[in-house]
């Protein structure tokens, strides 16, 4: 039998995504299903193979970080230092010199700023000689960027880590930090995912075939960050605790030679029942999931099979597609779901105490599960 | 203390299986013979068109026969970067004499530390959309780019069905993902564990570390008084880790034990480093791992031959071991800066150091710089009975980290 983990706990929560920025916003538009679908702008025509996306045109870096040295920052990296800030703030998480070098940042990501990354490349290419690039545009170009840069300006001094997870990257940050706080090296981290919308980003999705009219899902971007702490750090400092988060499961199921989605459910199974195990849960205690669900047919059905055969009413539960909404957000999905999550936890607040859970697909043959629990004590 | 649920037994850690692929050769043996020979593998760049630079050298791999090592995967749907990944989990493997089958069937996991990912693939990608358009890009090689795909790619080849993570933290990304892959042992977690850091030798950061005057011209000569910057350069290092207690019961051989790490971040500068917060890095590693500073017997440095990284990192050095810090060499010297690799190849220099008795020599030292105050171990390999070394890893945006390792 699998040991119990200690649960850890939100004690607070940043997003900015296509359904609203800040979780007031987040929380009215999951209330009514508010899709977050706009006509793409701040592109020429053909700049992009799409006409549509669910952009976050209203999102202004200033509005959060004020005039200031935000000129040279790529967009992933302005929405991940503004959504650490929301987060710390939503959580009365004051920085000081006393607590700063245990305070820390996980990361998920996919490259980083792959816009950064592709200009930068770019740069190399068009000029008269390979260096002549902006020296200024460098650091941008290094994926670790986002996750630095949010130490910087909100001067957390602890651990401080990106982790490239694609679709994975929500459930590898929140181990990672899981283990971070479990071992008592930071008391409390930062962590989320993080993507945006670019042109590089819309020609990859576009020629792999996953997002667009075909797909039956738009291109996301966005951003969520959660403050998490171990309890008794919580109960300390006298945090509010919006959820916990009791445990996290991942592997990697892929075989060479039969056809990989027979295996990849038997992972997703055991990844269920494992985290459902180290969680101390019953199946009963179930009332929602929140899938990745955005529009490739074939992980959709082994996400779905995967929680029928584990929960033998998953029919009847609350299922979460926070994707339909958001579209596909990548490797800041998993945040996402967890977002829908904290949501569906406030306005349904009859659930409020009972678990969750939250699974991830990839095309590459990973698979994961977290289990996360509501808190009726929390209302807003 | 953490009063958690996880920490009821911890488990030692210790590397009984090395994997490396580098400049100087492949396999661990091959590494550390280059090692006492203090060889340089630094040569003309080959890999891509160096019309326009004023460097064309660098730490190639040259070589580098895929199929060798990959046998369950198709080495053409691999990026380069993925395909030393394998390469050297193969090699760490049979290092560590231990049936793939046995880790397929046991918690067993793989965590890759990288700077750039498929650095290769993201050029090839950039310039075909330059020369023809978004429109022409090809969907297969897309599909090869994400970072991801560095230890998912390690755990498709060996049927590993843990944790599979990429750890993208620029160049202390290596020891980033062995002190993961140390915590997931030291809980129990999991049982067995590839570790390490992989890039490729990449144009864009030739080009970006260039235009910020940190390439040197011919040679990479770390604490030098005339030293002149960094060499790119290339490769892969991967530690196969389990715990003490498995690796006894099955008598495999221990290179060394891991005891501890640390990691902080300056949160100051993006590319400056921060000395007093590299020093709080070596202070945590040493509490951490159990150890003061007087146990320290050898340090593996960042040591990227930069003039002023050399010199912050000499004076954090200073500013935990004193006047008389340990000997301090810069295996750069000899396979130039490998981004996410090199703290990781560093840390095989560790094991290697710690089990055969021997200092790693800088290479290519002329004037050791007075003002960094170190023993550089100049130009040779050292004999030496080491205990207790430790590895230097800094990065961009100011995240370090530190592994300490012991002699078993």
């Amino acid at each position: 039998m699998d040991r119990q983990v200690e649960p850890l706990v939100i004690t607070g929560w940043g997003i900015i995504s296509p359904i609203g920025i800040g979780r007031a916003a987040f929380n009215s538009s999951m209330a009514e299903g508010r899709h977050g679908r706009k006509t793409i702008t701040g592109y020429a025509n053909g700049e992009i193979p799409f006409s549509e996306a669910c952009q976050i045109p209203e999102f202004e870096v200033e509005n959060f970080l004020g005039k200031k040295g935000t000129r040279f920052l790529d967009r992933t990296t302005r929405l991940t230092v503004a959504t650490v800030g929301m987060a710390l703030d939503d959580g009365q998480i004051v920085v000081t010199t006393d607590n700063q070098a245990r305070i820390g940042v996980v990361l998920g990501t996919n490259v980083g700023s792959i816009k950064s990354i592709g200009d930068f490349m770019r740069d190399t290419l068009i000029h008269a000689r390979p260096y002549m690039v902006n020296p200024m545009h460098f650091p941008n170009a290094v994926m670790n960027c986002a996750a630095s840069q949010s130490a910087i300006w909100h001067k957390l001094k602890g651990i401080n880590a990106t982790i490239s997870g694609g679709r994975m990257a929500g459930l590898l940050a929140l181990r990672y930090a899981g283990l971070t706080l479990r071992l008592g090296s930071a008391d409390t981290v930062l962590v989320g995912g993080v993507e945006e919308f670019c042109e590089q980003t819309a020609w990859a999705f576009y020629h792999a075939g996953r997002v667009g009219p075909e797909a039956g899902i738009l291109l996301g971007e966005g951003c969520a960050m959660f403050a998490l702490e171990r309890g008794p750090t919580a109960q300390e400092q006298g945090r509010r605790v919006l959820a916990e988060i009791l445990a996290c499961e991942v592997g990697v199921y892929h075989s060479n030679s039969v056809r990989t989605t027979g295996l990849q459910l038997t992972g997703l199974v055991s990844c269920i029942r494992k985290a459902l195990e180290r969680s101390g849960s019953r199946v009963e205690d179930v009332c929602a999931v929140s899938l990745h669900h955005s529009g490739d047919r074939e992980l959709e059905n082994i996400e779905d099979e995967a929680l029928k055969q584990t929960l033998p009413n998953y029919e009847s539960l609350h299922q979460l597609a926070i994707s339909q909404l958001v579209g596909e957000c990548f490797s800041a999905a998993g945040a996402f779901q967890l977002s829908a999550l904290l949501s569906f936890f406030q306005n349904f607040p009859e659930h409020s105490d009972r678990v969750a859970l939250l699974t991830s697909v990839a095309h590459n043959g990973s698979v994961g599960c977290a289990v996360v629990r509501g808190n009726a004590k929390w209302q807003q | 203390m953490p009063l958690g649920t996880i920490e009821m037994s911890y488990q030692r850690v210790v590397i009984t299986g090395l994997g490396a692929v580098t400049s100087l050769g492949f396999g661990g043996a091959s590494f550390c013979d280059a090692l006492r020979q203090g060889k340089s593998g630094i040569s003309e760049i080959e890999g891509f068109d160096t019309t326009g630079f004023h460097t064309t050298r660098a730490g190639e791999v040259k070589g580098f026969d895929p199929a060798r090592w990959i046998r369950e995967l198709n080495p053409s749907a691999l990026g380069r970067s993925s395909q030393f990944a394998v390469a050297a989990a193969r090699m760490a493997i049979e290092d560590a004499a231990i049936d793939p089958e046995v880790l397929s069937h046991n918690e067993s996991g793989v965590t890759i530390g990288t700077t750039e990912g498929e650095s290769q693939l993201e050029f090839r990608l950039v310039q075909k959309w330059v020369n023809d358009g978004p429109a022409s890009l090809d969907a297969s090689l897309i599909t090869q780019t994400p970072a991801d795909r560095l230890s998912v790619s390690v755990a498709r080849e060996f049927y590993l069905h843990g944790e599979a993570m990429t750890l993208s933290t620029a160049c202390a990304a290596g020891n980033y993902a062995i002190g993961h892959a140390y915590d997931l042992i030291k809980t129990g977690e999991t049982d067995f564990m590839l570790c390490g850091g992989v890039d490729s030798l990449s144009r864009s950061a030739l080009a970006g570390f260039y235009r910020v005057g940190a390439i040197a011209p011919e040679i990479c000569q770390p604490f030098d008084a005339n030293r002149q910057g960094i060499l790119t350069g290339e490769g892969a290092g991967l530690l196969f880790l389990e715990s003490l207690a498995s690796a006894e019961s099955r008598g495999a051989r221990i290179y060394a034990e891991i005891l501890g790490y640390g990691t902080n971040c300056d949160a100051q500068h993006m590319t400056a480093p921060e000395p007093s917060s590299i020093a709080g890095c070596m202070r945590l590693a040493h509490s951490n791992a159990g150890i003061s500073a007087l146990d320290i017997d050898y340090i593996c440095a960042h040591g990227t031959g930069t003039p002023l990284n050399d010199a912050v990192e000499a004076e954090a050095i200073r500013e935990v071991f004193g006047n008389q810090p340990p000997p301090t060499s810069a295996i750069k010297s000899m396979i130039g800066h490998t981004m996410g690799a090199a703290s990781a190849l560093g840390s095989i220099a560790c094991a290697l150091a710690l089990y055969h008795g021997f200092m790693p020599p800088t290479i290519n030292i002329q004037t050791p710089d007075p003002k960094c105050g170190l023993d550089c171990v100049p130009n040779e390999a050292r004999t030496a009975e080491l205990k207790t070394v430790q590895n230097d890893g800094f990065a961009f945006g100011g995240n370090n980290a530190i592994t300490i390792f012991g002699r078993r």
